[in-house]
């Protein structure tokens, strides 16, 4: 039996102290990327399921949650992602074949997760998409965003995992009907049994070599001299290392990890994929990578590259600055005669910046508990009106309180 | 610090065994059985002691960087973790078996108990036959005797439990040996780490 108030699985409320730190985070997010020239767009919370699938990787297909909308009989979806949405934004309304473009969102996005998976189905997303631009010089643009902007966020110790989708596209593509097989094994790091599956391969020497090897071939920046020696993916590792050449220019600091088997988003990234990793989460903070083939789905053929950022993740490290969602002053008149009065002061001190509330009709016992609540804070004070000339301040920290003719007085003398 | 989670009981000692051949130092881990976190600072590694199943969960929200499980279990559950090592202890099968003389090919609907339910569904969805599944969490040898189920999906290593209840093994489904799985964001963050865990058991591992 369902409790009536409970909420289904996969979602949440949020209340003031995490919501206001996830407003926090996303603002703080959403400034940097404005200072990097992106430029923020908003897409709808659902759409026609049709052109919102075009779009997505195989990971999400099955994960969309629809419904039939009750006034046309078709069936729409809520998106499990939004850069399929920012794609069809693109080709339908932003055309520009001059200039890159530079977009980015934030917004919740919803999948369908497994009942007892423990995994969230309301996802708070903020990430950005460059658009138009196909070169080492794009992607390491938006890794280094993804860095800096983690990095203005107060998060420390960030690892960058970064591979080419080309290298197994290309490679998987020659290794016939085991392929199924040989992707479970390399998404295990199952050396034994991708060797196991390629000798029922047919695909040539060359290629079965190859991936063969590829598992071992993770870790720091000698990874990449030791995987040019595979003639058949030498193209993307040198591509890889451009990208990582740029990413240098940044001086970020960050680890940099290489793992060439990473076959997430295998067929929705085209390029350069990347996560970045914290020591401290068991999931990575930002996933993303280039997609040069989904805004021809959407009939505009253009190179892109972008990323996400799990907010939530982020959560956890924020410390709470308690002092900024601070209330400063409670405005408590004596008598309802006073109420104009009351508001007056409370409007003039929330004009000079003060969070005020404005407490008009309180019993004695509230009125106590007021005054008792957030002894703790630095910034605390009751003012209670008590004639239109008298404002009594009791300070909640000390306990003391003092009287003052008028406000300018009140803030000169009393806190 | 590389943590690992691994279970009590036989695959315990095994891998315990292999750790100390590996040349770790964690000898302690086989003697004190109550315990349920080991530490051993010099050697950079700590153990958490949990049930097999809850393995690839610790694994995959990171509350251990590692896990040693039988292949039976992550058969049995979908998770996002890499098992870049078979350790080859723990060794046996996840077989179908039953009375003698039962023909369950011959049978379009069965009743099976098992503790693996998706594993035993999967098997004979495949098969084309149609099985009704009764999920238990112990001594499932005695369901077939008592006519809970025609037939049980189970564990055997020697045979010898299902002999002694009277049961025949019919197929293997999946062989099975303990893996050394691995949380997705340690591998990349402790990679030097992890790299080396993985090739000293591999050096002493049975070949």
């Amino acid at each position: 039996m369902v409790d009536r108030l409970s909420l289904p699985q996969g979602v949440k409320d949020y209340i003031p102290e995490k919501a206001e730190e996830l407003r926090r985070i996303e603002e703080g997010l959403l400034e940097e990327f404005s200072r990097w020239g992106y430029r923020k767009v908003i897409t709808p919370l659902f759409e026609f399921l049709d052109p919102l699938t075009i779009g997505l990787g195989d990971e999400l297909k099955n994960k969309v949650m629809k419904f039939v909308d009750p006034s046309t009989g078709e069936i729409v979806a809520l998106r499990p992602d939004i850069t399929p949405q920012v794609a069809r934004i693109v080709s339908t309304q932003l055309i520009d074949p001059t200039s890159p473009l530079r977009l980015c969102y934030n917004g919740r996005v919803v999948r369908f997760e497994e009942k007892g998976s423990g995994k969230e189905r309301e996802i708070f997303q903020v990430g950005c998409e460059l658009v138009g631009l196909n070169s080492a010089e794009a992607d390491a643009e938006i890794i280094a965003l993804g860095i800096k902007s983690l990095g203005k966020s107060g998060i420390k110790k960030l690892v960058l995992d970064i591979g080419h989708t080309g290298i197994l596209r290309n490679l998987l593509a020659k290794t016939g009907d085991v392929r199924e097989q040989i992707e479970d094994a390399i998404k295990k790091k199952d050396q034994e049994a991708l060797e196991k599956a390629l000798r029922k391969s047919k695909a040539p020497k060359n290629v079965k070599d190859a991936i063969k090897r590829l598992p071992m071939l993770y870790g720091g920046r000698d990874v990449l001299e030791e995987a040019k020696k595979i003639v058949s993916i030498r193209k993307y590792i040198k591509e890889l290392e451009n990208v990582l050449n740029v990413v240098d220019d940044y001086q970020l600091d960050c680890q940099v990890n290489i793992d060439l088997t990473e076959l997430r988003g295998f067929n929705y990234y085209t390029g350069v994929t990347f996560e970045i990793l914290s020591h401290s989460l068991p999931s990575p903070l930002i996933k993303g990578g280039r997609y040069d083939e989904l805004m021809g789905k959407y009939g505009h053929d253009a190179p892109a590259t972008g990323f996400a950022v799990d907010v939530e993740s982020l959560l956890d490290f924020s410390k709470s600055n308690l002092e900024n969602n601070q209330i400063h002053f409670v405005v408590i008149p004596k008598r309802p005669s006073l109420r104009r009065e009351a508001i007056h002061l409370t409007e003039w001190l929330r004009s000079s910046g003060f969070k005020v509330i404005l407490d008009l009709n309180l019993t004695p016992k509230q009125k106590e508990l007021r005054i008792k609540e957030n002894r703790t804070s630095n910034f605390y004070g009751v003012i209670l009106l008590e004639t239109p000339r008298k404002l009594k301040l009791i300070e909640s920290r000390r306990g003391s309180s003092k009287e003052f003719s008028n406000l300018e007085e009140l803030l000169k003398g009393g806190i | 610090m590389i943590t690992i989670a691994i279970a009590r009981g036989r695959l315990l000692e095994e891998a315990g065994d292999l750790l100390i051949k590996a040349g770790y130092k964690v000898n302690s881990i086989l003697k004190d059985s109550r315990k349920l976190i080991f530490e051993f600072p010099d050697e950079n590694l700590k153990f958490l002691i949990i049930r097999p199943t809850d393995i690839p969960a610790y694994v995959e929200y990171g509350a251990a960087d590692c896990g040693i499980v039988g292949k039976d279990t992550l058969l049995e559950e979908k998770n996002g973790l890499y098992e870049p090592l078979d350790l080859r202890i723990g060794q046996c099968k996840l077989v179908v078996a039953g009375p003698k003389g039962f023909d369950f090919t011959a049978n379009r609907s069965l009743r099976v108990a098992t503790k693996y339910p998706k594993t035993t569904y999967e098997h004979f969805t495949r098969l084309g036959v149609g099985a009704e599944i009764v999920k238990l969490y112990g001594s499932v040898e005695l369901a077939p005797l008592v006519g809970l189920s025609d037939i049980i999906v189970d564990l055997s290593a020697s045979g010898e439990t299902l002999k002694k209840n009277n049961l025949v093994e019919y197929e293997t489904i999946a062989d099975v040996t303990a893996r050394l799985v691995v949380n997705r964001v340690s591998m990349k963050v402790k990679a030097e780490e992890i790299k080396e865990l993985i090739e000293r058991l591999k050096k002493v591992r049975k070949k």
